[in-house]
């Protein structure tokens, strides 16, 4: 194997074959860019093109993508990759559930309220159908030690299963974790700056996935950069009726908290057709409070998660409700006076 | 690593830097070559578990030391050459016996005994089985004295371990790899060009007719199995078939572009198989070096054709059902197998070949061959044997039906109609084939191919799906 380092044909002149296979590629392509995205190949509002923020990275902290198909929580967290870990191994308070945590309930509110007492939150809630059970391992996987934590969510928070998504990553070594984080990270980098110029078509969701968000290092709360324009008004549809719910899991986490003197709440953010009938029965299975804010004048930005004012508005009535919990007086006895 | 991860776009980067960054000519710049090739080779493999990069360590020492031995041991000692070969191949065959088909072995037992014997499963090194095929291949080579032992480690080494057709094939002959490290290279941009074509037709055919074939599989899968009308399980089976394809033709592409970038040639894999009149025929253009591999290592030394009508056709059906075993340590791959294995014989002993038949026969029996791939696809894709039945069944209902044009696909129209569409370049892939086979046309040219990049580009960049692993990564 000998190589040349001169003598080659770098610098020959483009032949006119040359040059029109150049033309004739630019041509092809500029037709299929045209072309592309006015067959319908399917029946129905296709293709739709994704839409993604022109936003890069907010600039107040240390961010992740968190969007979509490029969610990098569970990375994050139960693998401790980037500083994460190291904020929720500070925070005195933790929220734990899934996607309608992070947007039903308002960075700005829990941690300036929380600020106000000399108290540090972190918000450990997960997309892609988080479960209690997934925050338990990494709770004890890290070794976090709140003295409190608020569970939210409805019965399927509450199984004694991962979602997918959460047990591949429990699956994965640390080594893979940090190959999926790296690919995630630049997949991101790459389409949302592609979709700007050429956006992909897509021919198979249903629904245009409008939000964009990252994750906060600091606080772990998604900030959304693009939020869905629909809202759909919340409807309490079964009231406080019994609902038959898993409670082994939420109480493996209360054992697990009340090995180093934590306490636990529960509640939930409303969502549209929101059912509260699970909090009353797992409440009394594990003599824990629960909280319930008034769904009055709420509304979803896609019928699942609330709207940004919702958020803040139902973030306000928890933190009333929850600063008068014996378990809230408990865990932070400093604050009694 | 995958072809198709922004590591290997890094990756890549760096190998073509190494590649073709200036050096002084000589044996010692082309040694250094060689050697950084090796390791970037090794750590391409190491990404994916970095301690089994232990297993192509010893495969490769293995096989290296056992062709020095053959090679000095004169002829007249036959024995020992034997003994040296067995030791290579039982080293090979070992390593996939315990990483792949143990967790098989233990569970039939547990079947067929009633035990409870337990396996701790293990992740399957990828490319185990093209690796060690090609590595066997080299040992019976110089066994044959087909060629000469490698002396040279890194060369030999460099022949087992060269990344882009280490996990996922083509599986190429140390014969038709080893001699080029010796030929002088210079780097010609019509050379690299054509690697670069070859790059985005495997990025094309993977991300965009593969993987939006595939979302719609994964989808519709189970439903196909149980849905009375079967037209729907026919369809799914289609494009199962040409997403198969398009993933491991894709791959083989992007392995082939990525060779020639770098000064090598690989052999193609896929040669417009959905073209085949006859099964015979199927397996020169499908999957190619694999045929190649087991006609040469497998069939002719089992006796071939030469032996008695019935010996031949139990060694078609035997080599199929290996074949299919190659595939996936499941039973199902086994059936799939041994059902193409069949196929095969009965086209031996009709003596169906393309040759002998009128223009009726062959159209019928061309429906025939690809019709059965079309239903094998139901054991390759099933997770068990039982589900393959289901999904053939429907299928079949679903012939019936289109026959008698009696079918309503109800919510899975619109979808099927989308996976149809997805599947227009696997036949605009063929049709241009079938033209260049026989018509005076001949292959794309230069301004052919700068259409189609222009069109495939813009395809990559538009509607590329994402998050699918290669298929035969797997095996």
């Amino acid at each position: 194997m000998r190589t040349v380092t001169g003598n080659n044909n770098f610098d020959r002149i483009p032949s006119a074959t040359v040059l029109a296979c150049v033309t004739l590629f630019l041509l092809a392509f500029c037709f299929a860019v045209y072309t592309l995205p006015l067959l319908k190949f399917r029946p129905g509002e296709f293709p739709r093109t994704q839409s993604l923020s022109l936003s890069r990275a907010p600039v107040d902290g240390e961010f992740f993508v968190s969007h979509g198909n490029n969610e990098q929580s569970h990375l994050a967290l139960y693998h401790g990759i980037g500083p994460s870990i190291h904020y929720a191994r500070q925070a005195d308070i933790l929220i734990v559930g899934n996607s309608r945590a992070q947007l039903g309930l308002s960075e700005s509110v829990f941690t300036t309220q929380a600020q106000s007492l000399g108290l540090s939150v972190f918000n450990l809630a997960v997309g892609h159908v988080g479960r209690i059970g997934f925050a338990l391992d990494v709770i004890r996987r890290h070794d976090l030690r709140p003295r409190l934590v608020i569970v939210n969510g409805g019965p399927p928070v509450y199984r004694d299963i991962y979602s997918p998504w959460a047990e591949e990553v429990v699956g994965m070594t640390g080594w893979q974790a940090r190959k999926a984080y790296f690919e995630t990270f630049a997949g991101w980098q790459l389409r949302s700056r592609l979709g700007q110029v050429m956006p992909r078509l897509e021919y198979f969701v249903e629904k245009h996935y409008r939000w964009v968000h990252y994750r906060s290092e600091q606080t772990g709360w998604y900030r959304n950069l693009q939020v869905p324009s629909q809202r759909y008004r919340v409807k309490d549809q079964a009231g406080m009726r019994k609902h038959p719910s898993s409670v082994a899991m939420a109480r493996e986490l209360q054992d697990e908290l009340a090995s180093w003197g934590g306490r636990m709440v529960l509640t939930i953010v409303p969502f549209a057709r929101v059912n509260t009938g699970h909090l009353p029965v797992i409440s009394e299975a594990l003599g824990v409070s629960y909280i319930v804010p008034s769904f009055e004048g709420l509304e979803t930005a896609d019928g699942s998660h609330l709207a940004p004012a919702s958020a803040d508005i139902v973030s306000e009535r928890i933190w009333r409700q929850l600063v008068t919990l014996p378990e809230f007086k408990a865990a932070f006895p400093e604050l009694a006076d | 690593m995958s072809f198709i991860s922004f590591a290997f776009a890094v990756f890549y980067l760096l190998v073509l830097a190494v590649r073709w960054l200036p050096m002084p000519r000589g044996d010692y710049a082309t040694t250094v070559r060689i050697f950084a090739l090796l390791l970037l080779s090794w750590l391409f493999y190491a990404w994916h578990v970095p301690w089994y990069l232990l297993l192509i360590l010893f495969s490769t020492a293995v096989d290296y030391v056992a062709g020095l031995i053959m090679s000095t041991t004169p002829a007249e000692n036959a024995r020992r050459r034997r003994l040296v070969l067995c030791v290579s191949l039982v080293a090979n065959i070992g390593l996939l016996a315990y990483f792949k088909y143990a967790g098989l072995f233990v569970d039939t037992v547990n079947a067929i005994a009633g035990s409870e014997f337990s396996w701790a499963a293990v992740v399957l090194p990828i490319g185990i089985s093209f690796y060690t095929f090609q590595s066997m291949s080299y040992s019976i080579d110089v066994y044959r004295g087909d060629i000469p032992a490698e002396r040279n480690f890194l060369r030999f080494a460099t022949y087992i371990a060269f990344f882009p057709q280490l996990v996922a094939g083509p599986i190429v002959r140390a014969s038709a790899f080893l001699y080029q490290f010796r030929r002088r290279r210079r780097f010609h941009w019509k050379v690299f060009i054509t690697g670069a074509y070859l790059i985005l037709r495997g990025l094309f055919l993977k991300l965009v007719v593969a993987d939006n074939l595939g979302r719609i599989v994964d989808q519709q899968w189970a439903q196909a199995a149980t849905d009375p009308q079967g037209v729907l399980a026919l369809s799914v089976l289609v494009f199962f078939a040409c997403q198969l394809l398009c993933d491991f033709a894709g791959y083989v592409d992007i392995a082939r572009g990525v060779a020639y970038q770098l000064g090598f040639r690989l052999p193609i894999n896929f040669n417009a198989p959905y073209l085949a009149l006859t099964f015979s025929e199927f397996w020169r253009r499908w999957h190619i070096t694999l045929s190649d591999w087991m006609r040469d290592y497998l069939y002719k030394p089992l006796g071939g054709n030469r032996r008695h009508v019935v010996r031949n056709y139990l060694n078609l059906v035997l080599v199929m059902l290996i074949s299919g075993l190659w595939h996936g340590a499941s039973w199902n791959f086994v059936a799939w197998g041994g059902m193409l294995g069949v196929a095969l014989a009965l086209e031996r002993v009709l003596r169906l070949t393309e040759k002998r038949l009128s223009i009726f026969s062959v159209l019928l029996w061309f429906v025939v061959v690809q019709l059965t791939w079309i239903f094998s696809m139901a054991m390759f894709r099933a997770n068990g044997i039982e589900q393959g039945l289901a999904v053939m069944g429907s299928a079949a209902v679903g012939a019936w039906q289109l026959l008698l044009n009696d079918f309503e696909l109800g919510e899975a129209a619109d979808v099927l109609q989308l996976g149809w569409w997805f599947t227009l370049p696997v036949w605009l892939w063929h049709g241009r084939a079938w033209i260049a086979e026989h018509t005076r046309v001949g292959e794309a040219g230069a301004l052919e191919r700068s259409v189609y990049a222009g069109l495939m580009f813009a395809a990559v960049l538009q509607l590329y799906a994402t998050g699918k692993q290669f298929i035969y990564f797997q095996f």
